[in-house]
């Protein structure tokens, strides 16, 4: 058994790969090199790793590898796409989401929608009943676009589902995607006279821990947040952290008590506070945060962490890991405690997920 | 009629590693949209690279007939003549080296990529 931690940036992937005690990782990269790779993933049931591709002349595709990194295989024809008579092309591809099964792909793309592919993530289909909803033309792109970027299936019920889009809020279906309706009561907006709306939320990242499938925590514009009742209300979990400004939140792999979070200052200031780079994580559901800082940087560090560049591995003790804008990869593997450097000088990380393979 | 269509070093994985596709256009009046039409019979991904799925010249691509873009001709719709030429140049903003675009070329296979340890 060994853990694949793969990293996407704005120019390319970069595959670390090591055994369950990562205390030495094996790295390869650039693949893909020149493309921004705003998501990726690995498909237990295949072995086959996904990664949506973006090039700023040639567009986005979802390209894969068979044989973890040696080679890449690009579509011909773009894969992702709007059918006809849409009024929106894609521009990136921000999550894949395999269900596991070698077959079935989700992803989020921007503009916000959702594709939803059936062989494995060779070819991807629009999910009409999203696209067709009515609040859809009235969604506004945040700072990175509008882009539907977090896509959490029930563990149980296939049916169910919820994403959340930047900047319309978080959806959820329970008909297999038939049907979508917002889950933002109690979610703020900043930006907007209306604090508390039905959707427009700019929901950065939502987590949650398929042993406690009704619990979610929630990274906002502003806001950090929790629901204990399958999103039908959000619950303020800010309690002692420096800002509740953030882009990622991860929840702990094995216990739902614990996530964590790297705040902010500000969206005026996309920095960690006071120049020192904290992990906070709480062990009580968001009660309580504590800082996590040692072999990090506390000293002039003004670190940037996109909401997909910070993300757990399924061990015990769980590792964690997170990618900066500046090209610095940190990790742990001991929940937390520690940190260490795992490459600093990589192009601007964008995302960062982990497999057992 | 046929128009000669060039393709930039950075996309002739799609192309059958051709630098210059020579492309068959039918009608009275053939457009540029028309060349891509029947190119993309052979050569589907060229098309995908250039045009969006709505058939939209991509922001920063170039299409060229003869030395003029099209963007200051009638776009996709300029009227194509024997012995045109087509190109496809992508738009200086991130730029690739040319010998960097054959480094990247379509699906090649980066094996050999070094294993360092951290």
């Amino acid at each position: 058994m060994s853990i694949l931690l793969m990293v996407g940036t704005m120019k390319g992937v970069w595959l670390f790969q090591s055994d369950s005690s990562r205390e030495t990782f094996e790295v390869t990269g650039p693949h893909l090199k020149g493309r921004e790779i705003y998501s990726i993933a690995y498909d237990q049931g295949n072995g086959r790793i996904l990664a949506g591709a973006s090039s700023f002349h040639w567009g986005a595709l979802v390209c894969r590898s068979e044989d973890l990194g040696e080679n890449w295989t690009e579509p011909g024809e773009g894969n992702v796409k709007f059918p006809e008579g849409a009024d929106w092309s894609i521009k990136r591809v921000w999550q894949l989401e395999p269900t596991g099964d070698g077959s079935e792909v989700f992803a989020g793309v921007e503009p916000a929608a959702l594709f939803r592919s059936e062989d494995g993530g060779s070819t991807f289909d629009l999910v009409k009943g999203l696209y067709d909803h009515p609040h859809r033309t009235t969604w506004q792109p945040g700072g990175g676009g509008l882009c539907l970027h977090t896509i959490i299936r029930h563990p149980q019920d296939q049916n169910r589902m919820y994403v959340a889009i930047s900047t319309g809020g978080v959806y959820r279906t329970a008909d297999g995607g038939a049907t979508w309706s917002p889950a933002n009561k109690g979610v703020r907006v900043e930006f907007a006279p209306e604090k508390h709306p039905e959707y427009g939320q700019c929901v950065h990242k939502i987590a949650m821990n398929p042993s406690l499938p009704n619990r979610f925590y929630l990274q906002n514009h502003f806001g950090l947040y929790r629901s204990d009742d399958n999103s039908d209300s959000w619950e303020d979990i800010a309690n002692g952290v420096p800002s509740d400004f953030g882009f990622p939140i991860v929840v702990h792999p094995h216990d739902p008590e614990t996530a964590y979070v790297i705040p902010l200052q500000a969206d005026v200031f996309r920095a960690t506070p006071e120049g020192k780079c904290r992990v906070y994580r709480t062990r009580n559901a968001g009660k309580s945060w504590e800082p996590l800082t040692k072999g990090l940087p506390q000293e002039d560090a003004f670190i940037t962490v996109v909401r997909d560049g910070f993300t757990a591995d399924a061990l015990d003790p769980a590792g964690l890991y997170f990618g900066t804008r500046n090209g610095i990869l940190f990790a742990s593997s001991d929940e937390g405690d520690s940190w260490r450097t795992l490459a600093e000088n990589l192009p601007p990380i964008v995302c960062v997920k982990t497999a057992i393979v | 009629m046929k128009v000669r269509v060039r393709i930039p070093s950075v996309l002739r994985g799609l192309s059958e590693g051709k630098a210059v596709l020579e492309i068959e256009v039918d009608g009275e009046a053939p457009t540029v949209a028309d060349v891509f039409r029947s190119l993309a019979g052979t050569y589907v991904g060229v098309r995908d690279r250039t045009l969006d799925e709505h058939g939209a010249l991509r922001q920063h691509v170039n299409v060229f007939l003869n030395s003029d873009s099209v963007r200051d001709l009638s776009g996709l719709d300029t009227l194509v003549h024997p012995d045109d030429e087509i190109s496809i140049i992508p738009a200086v903003s991130g730029g690739t080296h040319p010998l960097e675009a054959r480094l990247t070329s379509i699906s090649q296979a980066f094996s050999g990529n070094p294993v360092r340890r951290v």
